[in-house]
């Protein structure tokens, strides 16, 4: 039992160390902003995935919509080629892949015309009611409003974005828990093997 | 080394889902009841042997261990890497549910082979000749899983010698870090459980 004991150190130190270095898979995320998606790519240690190839697709019919390669940094921008939901496919080299959907909702957000005709009609009564300003002046003067406003919004809210994006790219990561998990499961697989290979000496 | 899901084409995917079957069963079948703990440590070194990541070389490459696996397990090390690469598929997202065929014979096969061209060194003849082919034994698992890779990569239309030059180059400090793991295993290894090395394990 003695390479057993000298072994299993050996892998609660794998483990302690393993803690902060991690492997090989490559991650996509993408955000949405301006009429513009942004996309960055990651290996799981944090290496930027350099000059892969980024394909965009139509989430609903599978269209290839465009394809592009990621820079130095691993991100690739385009501008929104449809309203729709957008699924964006990296091939890393050497077999890895993975993809990010991007949802209709965030796309057409970002092309701002999602809320727009809603939100009207009711300023546009209120400003019937009170008789105030021509109506024609508040009407663009809403209208640039608005499109400030939004440019504030999506500014002070960029850094959040961010931040959410680091969120989810942590996520992705394997836990402690994992690796735990994944060494009980081996555990288990051998008391298995050891139950059906078990034969009672007479 | 871990394909992802979606990469090859179906008749890739078959070829390596029957391969590893066979392995696996003639694992299985080899595998006696006093080998069972060995496997079941040396799966546990393969599973968290992925999360170890080599910072040196022009891309992020990890540890595999499969020629260590290979040399100590033999044909069993074909259900030890099976075990491996699907906890690490399902808990990890390394690699691919539907790939993992591809990916399991990809690094068992190069461990099967290092069994074959390192075990009759293993006897306690000559501590160079040890540790040499520990050395050794580390260098064909990663360089063999590296030139399958390329082969099955070939399929999706990449030109093999690129994609062969790249994955090699990748993983060539991974190679040389393996090497230096075998070779201490099995040296220290030989000093307290020599019957591990020349297969007749008793416990």
């Amino acid at each position: 039992m003695y390479v057993f004991k000298n072994v299993s150190i050996g892998l609660i130190l794998v483990l302690l160390v393993s803690s902060t270095a991690l492997a090989h898979k490559v991650n996509v995320f993408a955000y949405a902003e301006n009429g513009m998606v942004y996309t960055e790519s990651y290996f799981s240690d944090g290496r930027k995935v350099i000059d892969s190839t980024v394909e965009v697709f139509d989430a609903q019919n599978n269209k290839l919509l465009l394809t592009g390669r990621t820079d130095k940094n691993g991100e690739f921008s385009f501008k929104i080629p449809e309203a729709t939901g957008l699924r964006i496919v990296l091939t890393a080299s050497m077999g890895h892949k993975n993809e990010y959907l991007l949802s209709e909702d965030e796309v057409r957000d970002a092309i701002g015309i999602a809320k727009l005709p809603e939100k009207s009609p009711p300023e546009k009564m209120e400003t019937e009611k009170r008789q105030a300003p021509p109506e024609k002046a508040t009407q663009i003067y809403d209208d640039r409003l608005e499109l400030l406003m939004e440019r504030i919004v999506e500014e002070k809210t960029a850094p959040i974005m961010k931040k959410l994006l680091k969120i989810e790219e942590r996520m992705q990561k394997p836990s402690f828990q994992d690796i735990i998990g994944g060494l009980g499961y081996i555990i288990g697989l051998m008391g298995i093997g050891i139950y059906f290979k078990y034969k009672r000496k007479s | 080394m871990h394909i992802s899901e979606g990469v090859l084409s179906a008749p890739v995917l078959v070829t390596g889902v029957i391969l590893t079957a066979a392995g696996v069963s003639l694992g299985l079948k080899k595998m006696d009841y006093e080998k069972i703990p060995e496997v079941a440590v040396l799966t546990s070194a393969f599973f968290v042997a992925s999360l170890i990541h080599v910072p040196i070389g022009p891309s992020s490459a990890h540890l595999v261990l499969n020629g260590l696996i290979g040399l100590l397990l033999g044909w069993p090390a074909f259900s030890a890497i099976l075990v491996g690469l699907s906890l690490q598929a399902l808990l990890f997202q390394f690699g691919g549910i539907t790939s993992l065929g591809v990916n399991t014979f990809n690094m068992a096969f190069p461990a099967i082979v290092s069994f074959y061209l390192f075990r009759i060194f293993n006897r306690r003849y000559n501590r160079y000749l040890l540790v040499s082919s520990g050395f050794l034994c580390g260098v064909v698992g990663i360089l063999g899983s590296a030139l399958l890779v390329a082969m099955s990569l070939v399929t999706t239309g990449e030109a093999f010698l690129t994609v062969a030059k790249l994955i090699v180059i990748a993983h060539l400090p991974v190679m040389i870090i393996e090497g230096v793991i075998t070779a201490t295993a099995v040296v220290s290894l030989n000093k307290v459980r020599p019957e591990l090395l020349t297969g007749k394990a008793k416990i």
